[in-house]
């Protein structure tokens, strides 16, 4: 009966960790995925500027085709209900909504800039 | 001796005033937001685009057409979007304000945003002469047609 205690409360304490460490990861993995995707806005962003303000024509061609490639990644990175989930109303899943939307607008704004270049 | 101290302390101060304002001014902003919207800022020279810009009537051409703009014409457009949701605004108004610098001395440029389609998206767009290279400030004000009053932006714009 002791013995079996014991198992429950070191069972107990094991699930706790493991949530914790679960919920830790799920937290990170968003904090992760928020740096990565605003490291890629401003990527994106500069990438665009330096295409804009190149002077030869011929590289100008391969930045535009490199920025095309760029925003193909983007719209393959991004989920396909850009709707925020329930329950992410906390800071780290609400930044993570937030970059992903304006990365996905800026790579919808470049798309309509070269449409008109072309 | 305290009054030396002072003229240093306010040396120093306007000095990283000064560098802080130019290492801020190197970074560009392209997105915006008011209290309901979403701004986001494309600049283009004029001398890059190909294709007219098409007026959402389709009966004119957007200021004239391509041709028409100066050496100097940069083709500025933002989109916008409700905060809630994420839903494109399709029927405001908006007008936008280019100056040089940022000092509210020097001559501004002020034109209406037309609204038009570009990639079978709504966008709202018109030219700017920017002729110097530099530091921009752009001024965007919304008026929703399904609000009253207006929204503005500021977008701080280095070329």
């Amino acid at each position: 009966m002791v013995r079996k205690l014991k198992t429950g409360w070191a069972g107990r304490v094991l699930l706790g960790m493991a949530l914790m460490l679960a919920a830790s990861a799920v937290a990170w993995s968003a904090e992760d995925k928020t740096a990565q995707d605003t490291q890629l806005l401003r990527q994106l962003e500069s990438h665009w500027q330096g295409l804009v303000n190149e002077t030869n024509p011929d590289k100008r061609k391969l930045l535009v085709e490199a920025h095309r490639k760029m925003m193909v990644e983007v719209k393959a990175n991004q989920p396909t209900n850009t709707v925020q989930p329930m329950g992410s109303h906390r800071q780290d899943g609400s930044m993570a909504h937030h970059r992903q939307r304006d990365l996905q607008n800026t790579a919808e704004m470049h798309m309509m800039l070269l449409d008109m270049m072309q | 001796m305290r009054k030396l101290s002072q003229v240093l302390m306010l040396t120093a101060y306007l000095a990283l005033g000064t560098f802080a304002q130019h290492a801020g001014a190197e970074s560009n902003a392209f997105h915006q937001e008011s209290k309901r919207y979403l701004v986001y800022l494309g600049v283009v020279p004029a001398s890059l685009l190909k294709k007219e810009p098409e007026r959402v009537d389709r009966d004119k051409q957007l200021h004239g057409g391509i041709a028409a703009q100066t050496p100097a014409a940069q083709h500025v457009m933002v989109t916008i979007f409700r905060k809630d949701g994420n839903v494109r605004v399709l029927d405001a108004t908006v007008i936008a304000t280019v100056r040089p610098g940022k000092l509210f001395t020097r001559k501004a440029e002020e034109k209406p945003l037309e609204k038009m389609l570009t990639g079978g998206a709504v966008a709202y767009g018109n030219f700017f002469d920017m002729p110097k290279v530099g530091d921009y400030r752009i001024d965007v004000v919304i008026y929703d047609a399904k609000n009253s009053g207006s929204e503005s932006v500021r977008f701080d714009y280095t070329k």
